[in-house]
């Protein structure tokens, strides 16, 4: 087994956070959607889909919690703004259907990319931590790529929603790709495929073969990535989910829920 | 061929050979006896040896054979078959048979249980919202990942329902979207509960608490529905309701051992359901169709015999939580310790919000349905014209 | 609203695993049966590990029931297809043997551990 160094751990927590506050958040938002989606079935996939992103969120918190951080309740509802980091995209207000199922494309797009790079890093529980969350993404995927598909060829109506949602989501993908801390995070690591540019080229790619085979236009080049893309301090939505969340645990703190 | 077959038995044992006739039809039990008769007469076979057989066989012509029996061995006989007249369809039922969706049945038979699932349907889908109202705010991740598997359980339940009503309305041409167009057209009523408020985490916790309590109740009662589709459903949304009723008691029972808040916060919660809880069963007296549901065996047991038993398992343990109730009258019968007196909630009160949706959260809630149903009738469009248009989509992915 | 159409049904059977036989479990509707089967797997098959899943056009279904309730009825007396139709043991005995029976036999042919 590999040993890692003292500033490789915390390079790993800064990393897993960020993964986990996006699978976190997304869950959260996702949850938003229950009982409002157009179909019964559709909100049973949807329902477990955000119910997996969540538990991910946790099993990753958890790993954290094994290199030193507090428990995984505790990151959860006891952790300030300002060492949350989400990428702006998942922490949009809810929106039109269209946008969410638009983001929920964007995301696992970026988050199978994320996973192949996170899985270059020596850490043999994390290696293990994504092997299972791969089995559910792989559902997340085909099912997403099955509501994407029916926006695009769904009819002049659809095709209008689908157009609105991506220039809603586009100006806020770059912020998918930094990671917490700054870059000498994943730079301790040494493995080129952390690198947030990779990351970036890798996804345009794979976004762009399949706008091209569902028929929508390409939405442009992305914007370029701003090293404070995962900054949450001045987010106003991402606020009000933090207060909402510790509300009623905040009633007795100390106490079991 | 019977001749065959008894005097092959008879060559070897003839009291043992008695265990196989349970697999005889009546009326060959008949036959035997009189082949029996035959032999009498013709001196084969001693008077007393036949008393032996024949009581033998009589047992087995009147106990093993009747219908009902064979029913339970899933050699369940079909309407059609039948006579199709109402009586004959009591007398089918009334026998331990089942319908199944394509049987014949009586329209009035039909007509109720499109009443009943619908609405059983309907209040599952429109129990989400009030729950839904939580999650956000829900206190661990692991209340939160329940709430949210709990509250998605309530939506399949609505869907497992809503087909079963689905398919007792094709013949009115009356599908999904017919359905779910009921809610928001207010058509269709659902449970009395879901119109109320839930203003704080403890009222999350008891509904899960009571109203999945009462609700268990209830389909359990269900499980014994003469529609064999519905018991089929049932037996399956029982089982995940055992889930549902481990989390509410979960949360109720952590803000029990909680602090003087979360134990005030609990008594609020159960102080603001308890009337409607009472309401949860129906009337004292049962309307017209409700006993028709239970002439139909739709239903197995009435209003007051199922708050009957909801009051004797959920009295005490909420007594023994240090929790008490908001009724002055609540005592057990002195003469007859299994039934409990009560205060009737206000009746006209509460029916007035089921029937016009004119309860405090009604409109609230039915908004956000109508979000799902009208608001995003575009997206369920897109997706059958994607897939009209595309055949080839499966294989892109 | 009210335009849109009802998406057709999809009966749904579920395999436990490779040694039981797959089981209908209830029904979904969708628009193809790529979507019915992703669909059902979240509607009946969400808690627990499946071995396999199919999704079958609720209209490729003919059921004897609903076309042929004959077929399904009363038998004349089959006891020779039956176990229990024979009663060989009290024989046995007068031959000084020991009756047998399947579960037995099924017992006594159970793999042994090799190591």
């Amino acid at each position: 087994m590999i040993l890692l160094s003292p500033t490789q751990a915390r390079s790993i927590q800064w990393l897993l956070t960020s993964v986990a506050d996006d699978e976190w958040i997304i869950g959260h938002r996702g949850s938003e959607w229950l009982a409002e989606t157009p179909n019964l079935e559709d909100d049973l996939a949807l329902s477990s889909i955000s119910q997996d992103e969540m538990g991910h969120a946790q099993l990753l918190y958890h790993l954290i919690e094994g290199l030193g951080g507090p428990s995984p309740d505790h990151q959860v509802y006891d952790r300030p703004i300002d060492r949350w980091h989400p990428a702006g995209l998942v922490t949009l207000p809810r929106q039109d259907w269209a946008e969410w199922v638009t983001r929920q494309y964007f995301y696992e797009v970026f988050d199978e990319i994320r996973r192949q790079a996170l899985d270059t890093i020596p850490f043999p529980s994390l290696s293990s931590a994504l092997l299972s969350i791969q089995r559910e993404e792989s559902y997340h995927t085909r099912y997403v790529h099955t509501q994407i598909q029916s926006l695009a060829f769904g009819g002049a109506v659809a095709e209008d929603h689908l157009a609105q949602a991506i220039a809603v989501d586009w100006p806020f993908i770059p912020s998918l790709f930094t990671w917490g801390g700054d870059d000498s995070t994943w730079q301790s690591l040494q493995s080129p495929v952390l690198d947030p540019e990779a990351m970036k080229a890798a996804f345009e790619a794979t976004v762009h073969q399949q706008f091209v085979m569902w028929n929508i236009p390409w939405p442009g080049a992305l914007g370029s990535i701003a090293p404070q893309g995962r900054d949450q301090c001045h987010n106003p939505a991402m606020a009000q989910v933090l207060s909402e969340m510790a509300t009623v645990r905040h009633i007795a703190p100390e106490s079991g829920w | 061929m019977i001749k065959r077959l008894v005097r092959s038995y008879w060559r070897h044992r003839l009291d043992r050979a008695v265990i196989r006739y349970q697999y005889l039809t009546h009326p060959e039990v008949l036959r035997l006896s009189q082949i029996l008769d035959g032999w009498i007469l013709q001196g084969q076979y001693s008077l007393a040896r036949s008393e032996r057989w024949r009581s033998k066989l009589s047992r087995i012509g009147s106990i093993a054979r009747p219908e009902a029996v064979r029913s339970q061995k899933g050699v369940n006989t079909s309407m059609t078959r039948l006579n199709q007249s109402h009586e004959a369809f009591i007398e089918h039922i009334a026998r331990g048979n089942k319908i199944e969706a394509t049987d014949w049945m009586p329209d009035d038979y039909r007509q109720l249980l499109i009443k009943q699932i619908h609405m059983h349907a309907v209040s599952e889908i429109m129990g989400a919202y009030p729950e839904k109202e939580w999650v956000k705010y829900a206190p661990t991740i692991r209340r939160k990942l329940a709430l949210n598997a709990k509250i998605q359980d309530e939506i399949g339940h609505g869907q497992m329902l809503l087909r079963l009503a689905e398919d007792l309305s094709a013949p009115y041409g009356r599908g999904r979207e017919a359905l779910l167009e009921d809610i928001v057209e207010g058509r269709v009523k659902f449970h009395n509960v879901f119109h109320m408020p839930a203003p704080t985490w403890a009222d999350a916790g008891v509904i899960g608490f009571l109203v999945d309590g009462g609700a268990i109740i209830t389909q359990a009662m269900l499980l014994a529905s003469s529609y064999a589709p519905y018991a089929r459903m049932l037996k399956r949304i029982v089982a995940e309701e055992s889930f549902h009723m481990q989390c509410g008691e979960s949360v109720v029972l952590a803000l029990a051992s909680g602090t003087a808040a979360q134990r005030d916060m609990l008594q609020q919660a159960i102080n603001r359901w308890w009337p409607a809880m009472m309401f949860f069963f129906g009337p004292r007296e049962m309307g017209t169709q409700s006993r028709r549901m239970l002439e139909y065996r739709i239903r197995t047991m009435t209003n007051e015999e199922l708050r009957q038993k909801f009051l004797a398992r959920y009295v005490p343990r909420i007594r023994a939580l240090g929790m008490t109730l908001p009724d002055p009258d609540l005592h057990r019968d002195l003469d007859h310790p299994h039934y409990w007196h009560y205060t009737d909630p206000d009746w006209d009160a509460f029916n007035e919000m089921v029937h016009h949706n004119t309860g405090p959260m009604s409109q609230t809630r039915l908004a956000l349905r109508r979000g799902a149903q009208e608001g995003l009738a575009w997206a369920r469009q897109a997706t059958l014209t994607a897939h009209a248009t595309h055949c080839d989509l499966s294989a892109t992915l | 609203m009210g335009s849109v159409m009802d998406s057709p049904v999809y009966e749904v059977f579920g395999q436990h695993d490779a040694l039981s036989f797959p089981t209908h479990v209830g029904s979904v509707r969708a628009a193809s049966a790529t979507l019915a089967l992703l669909l059902a797997r979240e509607t009946y098959f969400r808690r627990d590990a499946v071995f396999d899943l199919w999704v079958v056009p609720r209209t490729s279904i003919f059921s004897a029931r609903q076309h042929d309730p004959l077929m399904l009825g009363d038998r004349t007396n089959k006891a020779y297809r039956l176990p229990s139709g024979y009663d060989n043991a009290p024989i046995w005995k007068q031959f000084k043997a020991q009756a047998q029976t399947i579960e037995e036999v099924a017992l006594d042919m159970t793999p042994p551990r090799r190591s």
